[in-house]
């Protein structure tokens, strides 16, 4: 297997199960349709949390043994979606494939029963709770379509879908794996709905990134994987190539354990690094999918790293946050944001921030208003920060000739 | 997958520091005692009150397991003082592994939650619930503003965070790497394993208590050796269990990881086995081993000494290597018939198996 630090890294299939539809198609069609994930809590009583509104997965259908957790069933069948896509059978002889699953609250749903019997220890599920921890997706998935390659749970917050990918683009370039099955995974949790209800993170209506008005996320839930291959083992297979991943970088703010650094360093390191990783300059940037959680805090400071990282390219820049449709997937956010990428290169446009009405002056951005702008660009950054400063940003190229237009 | 250790920390519960590592591990008896959890049983506990081990301010806040990574990161820049000068830690990155990290915390977040409803839980717990806020609590009160990240995969997780952090190092994403292994016993933790155990702790056949401790390990890109080392890394491997089974998976990651070492089955001195918790594992594990090595080579099992640290183990395992090799030449007379030459550290769970070769 070659290996080395230029070798190239494409993507060739793309799964999601998300708030706006159980397939990539559906997925792309709501983003660029402005249709919204979000409705009424309805998995439990919110009756007791400020906010009530959420946004959640529906008419989906397990493919797996129930026993297995909410968030190794999503991220099984958006496996499955990317793998069929790629044309790619696991169980092939020979094949070097490997899965890399990023997550914030792991199995949530055996956790969360925690909360319902704590009272008693015999009835609480505590194996379950052992049983289910987070390296359970990654380990259920694996068995479950059949992946004997490297194995990795990487549960970075809010940006483990761009760690998972990132890890996936080190394997693939060191000769680990030739292909890689990677994303994030996230259960809906009541416990993520209190705490960020408790830290005044919730809006209680709409989710409105960069806004004026903005009054902060909407939690969801969700899927997305997407199956990295080296170039030249798509290229002897003949696979349809939908993009590149060109590199991406880390950094940790190492400031406070929920908000970001207030000058956002951390942010526009991480931004930085990724460039660096792509051999790429900032003014090859075309298009830049926000983490736009639609909190204050966030978004002034994500706006502040890319003026840092762009200086007065940044009011130039198109810039979009998904996240106003999909809500917060957490864990498979970054994923999810990272399929919009490929399929903005793919199609040649941009998928546009909704709800999005009044600029705030504190985000002096090209902020993609309410409507996809039709656009092609060559190179695009997925930015995605997480609680304990862990900031991960993707860079994805475009592959000539992919156009679907 | 190379790479050079240039420095460790640990915490356990005999004390803090190699010098007291490297002795309980060479007496080679079990620190467990009548847990403080739960009298009934048998613990390797640290004692209640942890603050006292991390000279820092901002502990408040932190989980027992973020105190444990916390203090195994000052012994080891104890050692190593320039590792948190300004620009170093500005780069430095850190990987932790840890199985059940959050786990306690969760279960205190609920158990607030539900004491004053969950509108009015505590939002200072809610961080903690997280997974990776240890190494966030880490990064904070050190100042590492590298990459930073967290990996689970039960008692794999932590030669799984040694394996990250040399694919950070050969990436170059970092020019060194504090990987940390970290597990903390609580009583959430003590009643998933009972449910698993599906018995009495006591039980001769399954007498093998829980532990906590925190291993730490600076690993430097491999190259020219850095000032000063006292290991390295010469290879490793990770293979699943999906489709050929737990034995098999421990085999194959053994070859695997001498072949990427480069050296042969023949020239391992010692092995350091995950040892025999969950039954079917730990007698695949020793299988395995047994058809790689064949019976002569000597081998320990950590649990012995710190019982079964999960996460936390496959750090300490190389941590208790390297420390009775580095102190064998003081005044630690025991250590001088500890063998030399490389040696094996495996991790086996039901997921797979995770194998390093160091030498010192």
């Amino acid at each position: 297997m070659q290996s080395g630090p230029n070798r190239s890294v494409v993507i060739t299939g793309l799964g999601c199960v998300t708030p706006l539809g159980n397939s990539v198609l559906e997925f792309w069609n709501a983003l660029l349709g402005g249709r919204s994930g979000a409705g009424p809590v309805k998995s439990f009583d919110s009756s007791c949390y400020r906010t009530h509104v959420w946004c959640e997965v529906k008419d989906f259908t397990p493919h797996v043994q129930r026993t297995r957790g909410r968030a190794a069933q999503l991220a099984m069948a958006a496996g499955k979606e990317a793998l069929l896509s790629a044309g790619i059978e696991p169980e092939s002889e020979g094949l070097m494939l490997g899965v890399s699953i990023g997550t914030t609250m792991g199995e949530a749903n055996f956790l969360d029963r925690l909360t319902d019997t704590s009272h008693d220890p015999v009835a609480a599920p505590w194996a379950e709770v052992l049983t289910h921890s987070a390296y359970s997706i990654t380990s259920d998935v694996a068995e479950g379509l059949g992946i004997e390659g490297p194995q990795a749970s990487l549960p970075a917050a809010c940006s483990a879908g761009n760690y998972a990918v990132g890890l996936a683009l080190d394997w693939i370039r060191q000769g680990q794996s030739d292909l890689v099955l990677a994303g994030g995974a996230e259960a809906f949790s009541e416990s993520a709905f209190a705490g960020f209800n408790r830290l005044s993170a919730m809006s209680p209506d709409r989710c409105r990134p960069f806004d004026r008005d903005r009054q902060g996320l909407l939690l969801g839930e969700g899927a997305a994987l997407m199956l990295l291959e080296s170039e030249d083992h798509a290229r002897r297979r003949g696979a349809q190539i939908l993009a590149r991943v060109l590199g991406y970088g880390l950094s940790c703010d190492a400031h406070h354990i929920t908000g970001p650094h207030p000058e956002g360093n951390g942010a526009a390191a991480c931004m930085r690094n990724a460039l660096n990783d792509s051999h790429a300059d900032a003014m090859d940037v075309g298009y830049l999918c926000c983490h736009g959680t639609g909190t204050q805090q966030n978004d002034r400071i994500e706006a502040m790293a890319i003026h840092k990282v762009f200086g007065e390219g940044a009011r130039r820049l198109p810039v979009s946050s998904i996240k106003a449709l999909t809500g917060h997937m957490m864990g498979a956010a970054s994923a999810a944001e990272g399929i919009a990428c490929v399929l903005a290169l793919r199609d040649g446009v941009l998928p546009p921030t909704c709800n999005h009405e009044n600029l705030d002056p504190e985000c002096p951005l090209d902020v993609i208003p309410n409507q996809p702008r039709e656009l092609r660009v060559r190179l695009i950054l997925n930015n995605s920060y997480a609680f304990g400063g862990n900031n991960a940003c993707v860079a994805f190229g475009a592959w000539p000739g992919v156009a679907q237009k | 997958m190379r790479a050079w250790i240039s420095a460790m920390g640990v915490v356990f519960p005999g004390g803090k520091g190699r010098q007291a590592f490297a002795r309980a591990i060479v007496r080679g008896e079990s620190l467990a005692k009548a847990s403080r959890l739960r009298p009934e049983i048998l613990a390797a506990e640290m004692e209640e009150n942890l603050k006292p081990l991390v000279e820092r301010r901002g502990l408040a806040v932190l989980s027992r397991g973020a105190i444990l990574a916390a203090a195994a990161i000052e012994d080891l820049a104890a050692a190593e003082p320039w590792l948190l000068e300004e620009q170093v830690r500005a780069e430095c990155a850190l990987v932790v592994g840890t199985a059940f990290g959050h786990i306690a915390s969760r279960a205190e977040f609920h158990q607030d939650a539900r004491r004053n409803g969950a509108r009015w839980v505590s939002p200072i717990l809610f961080p903690n619930t997280i997974i990776n806020s240890l190494a966030g609590h880490a990064a904070i009160l050190f100042g590492l503003s590298g990459p930073n990240s967290t990996v689970t995969s039960g008692r794999r997780s932590g030669l799984e965070a040694v394996i990250r952090a040399a694919t950070l190092l050969t990436a170059g994403r970092a020019p060194r790497v504090i990987v940390l292994g970290c597990d903390e016993v609580s009583q959430t933790s003590l009643r998933g394993l009972d449910s698993l155990r599906e018995g009495a702790w006591d039980a001769p056949e399954l007498a093998i208590p829980p532990g906590e401790a925190a291993g730490a390990l600076l690993l430097e890109a491999a190259g020219p050796p850095p000032a000063r080392s006292i290991g390295r890394l010469l290879g490793a491997a990770e293979r699943s269990s999906v489709r050929k089974g737990v034995s098999r998976a421990v085999e194959e990651a053994m070859r695997a990881a001498l072949a990427d070492a480069g050296v042969t089955a023949n020239e391992i001195t010692h092995l350091s086995l995950s040892g025999r918790y969950g039954g079917g594992i730990g007698q695949a594990e020793a299988e395995a081993a047994l058809a790689v090595f064949g019976g002569k080579t000597p081998r320990m099992c950590l649990q012995q000494v710190l019982g079964e640290t999960f996460g936390a183990q496959g750090v300490l395992a190389i941590a208790a290597e390297l420390a009775v090799r580095n102190e064998a030449a003081s005044e630690f007379s025991p250590a001088a018939h500890w063998p030399e030459g490389p040696f094996l550290v495996s991790s086996a769970e039901t997921t797979g198996a995770t194998c390093a070769v160091v030498s010192v």
